[in-house]
């Protein structure tokens, strides 16, 4: 009884679970969808980090901005190569600070095979895009052989992934980046030349014209500073034959756009949800008003002051978005998360989950404005109340 | 404590003949002695309830004053006159008046909780309470909801309510209102007693039985206050 509030709520079970599942579906929709405009930015800043380089050069056969989609948002690179003396004219380039190049081929869903999986060598020792992020999760350098899988690999560290007959111990996992890097598999060039060679053994044609010791896959060009980005990548074109040279800026301010469109419709659902959420609210215990008043006329009569009556209708609605809010919050947050593949898929941008600390502090956040609104809706109701006309209510008969 | 007002009015808004406004109870001086059961009689309308409301701090008038002892009533705030009312005038509504979220025991205890958060009081409360609802035939009763206690039941759960806040006044509007006989001498028998304690006991009631029970006994008529006793 000194829980007047939590005992008024207990005592009406369907009212309070109504006002609750009204405010946990508040609750989720604000965090769920902080979350996911949370993870779709961090997918953009992830994928602006791995995308180090200001140009990638691929073969024109590459037709490059859909593959660039594919890279790194849908998985397939497939296969294009070009002759290793074209990538040295290309890192050449005048305005050219640094210069990489990588070689990437596919395995099978086959015999020879455990997985498909994309395969990226890297030359660990001019690479600047993958590298970084292989320091932060590895931190040593590749041997032969040794892969390291991303973080949606289905494969630990220890053991190891057969493609085309070759067995690749996996040493290390790498951090989730949100976007397709994350289903590849990462070695030295070195290590792919020698699958390719025993995929042709194995008598698969991978359309390589030429030695496979002989081809990369792109070039990833790092303009020097106060050099135009624009200008080397059609110097590029211009003077290196059946290349595509693809400013990255362009891709990810491409991506950033549609980002900004999802996010701006993610926001507005959001708040729609609240507003609606709100009047909803504000009307359902508006009406419970009417019903309540002799309640608390009783509660007048035994010496209850206004300002303790209307801290109980408070106390009420705060201890509804209390639980309310974290129900929601848990809903939420669950549902995010087991839709992230499918969320990833329907949008096809890059999504990656922001981490505890900041899950929290959205949480947090979120608990926080839902138990601002919560008794906010319920303020006309508790002024109301707490003005009730005793004389009046008591002459009606109680 | 004695109760008195001076020069208590209540008027409201309502066209009645020439007037835009019709008066309830027209200006009355009144004392109520301590240890006294009064009793205000009247037929249906004619200001009863708005009197006892005045006169218990729940109505402010449209001009008068209201004493208890020393103090003023109505130049309290709200905060303070709620306090004030919760520890020194006690009431007990025409009607029912139990909360139906609470059981009959936590009803009796409940306005002893608004302002005392000393738990080591509970125990003795309980006790206290226990022993009331006992007396008032209620004893078997404590856990159960006041949804499922009769007329007269609710009644007698209001007396004890408003017994055990130990309040210097008590004014009741129609207690023994749809009571059996012997309901009604019950509910007499403790409204006198607890005058005999030292209380000031105020009754509004229709029950002619009641004029034996009255140590003073008032009548009122379309608001005008007549003493008989
Ligand atoms: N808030 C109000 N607004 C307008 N008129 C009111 C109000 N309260 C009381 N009245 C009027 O004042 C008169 C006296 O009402 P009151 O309730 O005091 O009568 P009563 O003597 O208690 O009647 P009963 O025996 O039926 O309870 C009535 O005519 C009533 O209509
Ligand atoms: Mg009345």
């Amino acid at each position: 009884m000194r829980h007047l509030s939590i005992r008024n709520l207990t005592a009406r079970p369907g009212r309070t679970i109504a006002l609750g599942l009204l405010i946990v579906f508040l609750s989720m929709a604000l965090f769920g969808g902080s979350v996911m405009v949370r993870s779709l930015n961090g997918g953009l800043a992830s994928l602006e980090a791995r995308l180090g380089a200001d140009v990638i050069v691929v073969p024109s056969s590459a037709k490059s901005s859909t593959n660039l989609d594919y890279l790194f948002l849908q998985g397939t690179t497939g296969y294009y190569y070009m002759d290793t003396e074209k990538a040295q004219k290309i890192a050449q380039t005048e305005g050219v600070e640094r210069a990489s190049f990588q070689i990437f081929m596919a395995s099978l869903r086959a015999s020879c095979c455990s997985m498909p999986v994309q395969v990226i060598g890297i030359d660990q020792d001019t690479d600047f895009t993958i590298q970084p992020w292989i320091e932060e999760s590895f931190g040593r350098r590749l041997g032969d052989l040794d892969v390291l899988v991303g973080s949606k690999v289905n494969a630990g560290i220890g053991e190891s992934i057969r493609i085309y007959n070759t067995d690749c111990p996996v040493v290390g996992r790498l951090a989730a980046t949100g976007t397709t890097l994350d289903t590849g598999v990462f070695c030295t060039v070195d290590t792919v030349r020698l699958l390719l060679h025993a995929a042709s053994e194995l008598g698969h044609d991978l359309k390589i014209s030429g030695d496979p010791e002989n081809v990369v896959s792109a070039v990833y060009l790092k303009v020097k500073d106060g050099v135009d980005v624009q200008s080397v990548a059609d110097r590029v074109n211009v003077y290196v034959r059946k290349v595509e040279a693809v400013r990255t800026r362009s891709y990810i301010t491409g991506i950033a756009d549609s980002l900004g469109g999802v996010e701006k419709t993610i926001r507005t659902l959001i708040v729609c949800v609240w507003i609606l959420a709100f009047l909803i609210l504000m009307a359902a215990f508006t009406m419970l008003t009417g019903e309540r008043k002799k309640e608390f006329a009783v509660l007048r009569v035994i010496g209850m002051s206004r300002g303790k009556l209307a801290w109980v209708l408070l106390k009420e609605s705060l201890l509804l978005s209390l639980f309310g809010g974290v129900i929601g919050i848990v809903l939420g947050g669950a549902l995010t998360f087991s839709f992230q593949g499918l969320i990833e898929e329907a949008l096809s941008l890059p999504f990656l989950m922001p981490g505890v600390s900041e899950l929290l502090l959205l949480a947090i956040m979120t608990l926080v404005v839902v138990m601002l609104v919560g008794p906010m809706s319920s303020a006309v109701s508790a002024w109301k109340l707490s003005r009730v006309d005793i004389g009046r209510i008591l002459r009606e008969g109680i | 404590m004695k109760l008195r007002c001076e020069q208590l009015e209540m008027h409201f808004f309502r066209k009645t003949g020439d007037a835009n406004f019709f008066v309830a109870v027209a200006p009355l001086s009144l004392s109520l002695p301590e240890a006294a059961l009064t009793v205000l009689m009247g037929r249906s309308g004619s200001g009863k309830t708005t009197l006892m409301n005045m006169l218990s701090g729940l109505l402010r008038s449209t001009s008068g004053r209201v004493f208890l002892g020393e103090d003023e009533l109505y130049a309290m705030d709200d905060r303070t006159l709620s306090r004030y009312r919760n520890r020194h005038i006690a009431v007990i509504p025409q009607g029912q008046s139990a909360l139906p979220q609470l059981s009959v025991m936590e009803n009796v205890l409940l306005p002893g909780m608004i302002y005392e958060k000393d738990r080591r009081q509970d125990a003795e409360r309980r006790r206290e309470a226990a022993e009331m609802l006992e007396q008032l035939g209620l004893g078997a009763l404590l856990d159960v909801s006041p949804r499922e206690l009769s007329g007269g039941e609710l009644r007698r759960l209001s007396i004890a309510r408003a017994l055990l806040m130990h309040p210097d006044v008590l004014c009741c509007d129609e207690p023994t209102a749809d009571l059996d006989d012997e309901n009604t001498r019950v509910v007499l028998d403790i409204l006198k007693k607890t005058a005999g304690d030292g209380c000031t006991v105020f009754m509004v009631t229709h029950e002619e039985d009641a004029v034996h029970y009255a140590d003073r006994l008032y009548r009122m008529q379309s608001g005008q206050v007549t003493e008989e006793k």
